[in-house]
């Protein structure tokens, strides 16, 4: 019985969901839900994100898009998307197309094609969506030095403007550069006072180590770390969420930014840094 | 366009709003304060037990095994449960039943019999007057006017046990491998019995009382009528809220284990299972097709409904009649098949081919309990006795069980790195 009580801490689903429902409104959900409303609210509070290069609401602004003003790098995101579905990436240019991370063309009718898809809703719950070009984020040379290919970045759960629980996320080969732990992402638990990682786990195996890059996590801090806490510590305000989980990474040039802000955030942080959110989340003034 | 626009910008208005007055304002709190609080609530839990003014918490391994516990209950009575008349008097059967037929040599078989009151005599199928021992050649021959004309059929005499009676009947045998069940009992056959129009399976060949959930299943032969479907539907939900609540089964679609446990019940699991593996097949097959069209999801969905559709019509015209026609042709709810397929893809695409194949495993596994509930004799005769009632003790019920918050029993399993860390650290 006494060697159960570590069960105690942990948060389950039903919890979360009720807690999620109880703390979260409605209207805050949406607006997380909607990327270009976020930054927006984001921006107003002074917190960090990427700026929009080109907004595109209906098929007429496809035709209207000019081409020429894209930069030879850019992110293009449905506003909508769940899980990072969608996403088409450029990292340079070749005459009239761009390339892809492994050097592959897109060409226009490829970025035409992508983003009447987008806009048909193709990976957004609704029927309809809008789509974003934001200029390309390139990781922070510290934490691209860790990951293998894609964009690593770093889970903070609050409990209104509080950090309570935090983790990197290191894409490997296996999850394909996506930063999706159940894709076998890599999860390293993060110290919040020190931006230090104190254990790192992929699936449910602890590791020291990176499996593809073999560079050592354990110890690696992450950089502009006062500021990574100070960009997740404004989003409450930002969003009206009381619980949230912020996604933000380090560019190489620009710092920190905020790439989104999850409503429900998801209960696998636990098992990262081995904290139970139950004891991250209760405090005397939670209802 | 212009419509979705500004109901887009007044979503963004109520936000604004909701950020001005309801949410906690920004405040610059020095990092140090932060950081000493999350060092006090490190060592965690005695604190926030302290703090809730003394009321002791139940510890979650409790919870849990009260959980497990009632599973286990629920799981007992269900597959334990006694038979149990399902009518009101011995003498009522269904418009199908299950009969014992004996030929002469002592060789007997238990199949389905279609109760006719409108037929006088009655017929048995030539394979199965073979399989019984009976010497068709020799036998002697009447003449039967049906619909289909008159003509010379062998009869042979048989020992029948229906509803626990036994009684000496003679059937003309003629093909029936096309038809819906192997033997029709005409009206001769049932004097004195009532047959109740509408329900089916009401007794078994040696009692009146009502076959278990299991024999249902493996019959192919529909069970349950239209009013006590509705009034089952909430108690197949309330089980799909347990399950998910409290075991943490994820299936692909919340109650799409539902639609096809009600398709098992009424077609039976020899016939459902593999058909609706089928389904899934044809509809995966053709997902990477539809996928290179670039078609929108609508359309998907829309052509894979057509092929599991042309599916299902090739099988009745492949299989013939028998067993089908009453059955799957109205009872498969292909649109909830084509959406599972869809999710089907979706969960192969981002999870791989082990996470698609549980999920499927897990959604026909949850379909076939749900249809094992349903089919229960005591489940049945409540169903049929007090349909409203049970509806709403269901809603009660499903409310209750909502509110279950501790952890799910599949997380045991998903959050045991996490437990064990923090016992080691205590």
């Amino acid at each position: 019985m006494i060697r159960l009580r570590g069960w105690d801490p942990v948060m389950g689903m039903n919890l979360r969901n009720a807690r999620i429902s109880r703390h979260n409104s409605s209207a805050a959900i949406r607006l997380v839900n909607d990327k270009y409303a976020t930054k927006k609210a984001l921006a107003e509070v002074g917190a960090p994100t990427s700026p929009t290069l080109a907004l595109l609401r209906s098929r007429r602004e496809i035709a209207a898009l000019d081409w020429e003003g894209l930069p030879d790098c850019w992110a293009l995101k449905p506003n909508q998307s769940l899980g990072g579905n969608g996403i088409l990436l450029a990292f340079g240019r070749r005459r009239q197309n761009w390339t892809s991370s492994s050097g592959r063309r897109i060409s226009r009718d490829l970025v035409a094609d992508q983003l009447r898809r987008i806009l048909d809703g193709d990976f957004s719950p609704r029927p309809t969506d809008w789509a974003l070009f934001e200029p390309l984020i390139r990781a922070h040379p510290e934490l691209a030095r860790l990951s293998h290919q894609g964009l690593p970045d770093i889970r903070v759960i609050c409990d209104r403007d509080r950090p309570r629980l935090a983790m990197l996320r290191l894409p490997t080969r296996f999850s394909g550069g996506r930063a999706n732990l159940h894709q076998k992402a890599i999860g390293a638990a993060v110290d919040l006072s020190t931006g230090r990682i104190t254990h790192a786990l992929v699936g449910k195996e602890p590791t020291e180590t990176h499996p593809d890059t073999g560079a050592r996590l354990i110890g690696a801090t992450v950089p502009h770390w006062p500021e990574v806490l100070d960009a997740a510590r404004r989003c409450a305000a930002a969003t009206g969420l009381h619980y949230l989980g912020a996604d933000i990474v380090v560019d190489a040039d620009r710092g920190p930014l905020i790439l989104e802000v999850n409503a429900r955030p998801g209960l696998q942080i636990q098992n990262v840094t081995g904290h139970g959110l139950m004891s991250a989340t209760t405090h005397p003034w939670s209802p | 366009m212009t419509g979705r626009r500004t109901d887009n910008f007044r979503c963004h208005g109520v936000a604004d709003r909701y950020y001005w007055t309801a949410a906690p304002p920004f405040k610059a709190v020095p990092m140090q304060d932060l950081l000493k609080y999350e060092e006090s609530t490190d060592s965690g839990e005695r604190s926030a037990g302290a703090h809730r003014g003394g009321r002791k918490r139940v510890p979650v391994s409790v919870k849990v095994l009260a959980a497990a516990a009632g599973l286990g209950l629920l799981l007992l009575a269900v597959l334990g449960s006694p038979d149990r008349p399902l009518s009101s008097s011995p003498e009522v059967i269904g418009e199908r039943e299950m009969v014992r037929i004996t030929g002469p040599s002592g060789r007997s078989a238990e199949v389905l019999a279609l109760i006719d009151t409108g037929a006088s005599a009655s017929s048995v199928d030539t394979a199965l007057a073979k399989e019984l021992g009976f010497d068709l050649d020799s036998a002697p021959r009447i003449t039967v006017g049906s619909a289909l004309g008159r003509e010379k059929r062998p009869v042979v005499d048989t020992t029948v046990r229906l509803a626990g009676r036994s009684f000496v009947a003679k059937l003309s045998v003629n093909n029936r491998s096309r038809r819906e069940t192997p033997v029709l009992l005409g009206r001769q056959e049932v004097q004195g019995l009532h047959v109740a129009v509408g329900k089916r399976l009401l007794t078994q060949p040696d009692s009146t009382a009502a076959p278990s959930a299991l024999r249902i299943l493996f019959a192919k032969a529909p069970a349950i009528d239209p009013v006590s479907m509705m009034a089952l539907l909430p108690l197949a939900a309330l089980l799909i809220v347990v399950l998910r609540v409290v075991v943490g089964l994820n299936t692909l679609g919340t109650f799409s284990p539902v639609l096809l446990a009600l398709a098992y019940a009424q077609a039976g699991l020899p016939l459902g299972v593999p058909l609706t593996l089928v389904m899934f097949a044809l509809g995966f097959a053709m997902q990477p097709l539809l996928r290179r069209l670039h078609l929108p999801r609508v359309a998907r969905l829309g052509v894979l409904i057509a092929v599991v559709t042309s599916g299902l019509i090739a099988a009745q015209l492949g299989l013939g009649s028998f067993g089908l026609s009453d059955s799957w042709g109205m009872s498969l709810p292909v649109v909830v098949t084509a959406i599972v397929t869809e999710r089907l893809w979706e969960a192969w695409d981002l999870d791989g081919v082990r996470a698609a194949a549980t999920g499927a495993a897990l959604t026909m596994g949850t379909a076939v309990l749900v249809a094992l509930l349903l089919l229960t004799p005591y489940v049945r005769e409540v169903a049929e006795a007090v349909p409203l009632q049970l509806a709403v003790v269901c809603a009660v019920w499903t409310s209750i069980a909502g509110t279950y918050q501790g952890l799910r029993l599949s997380e045991l399993f998903r959050f045991a790195p996490a437990a064990k860390r923090q016992e080691a650290k205590a």
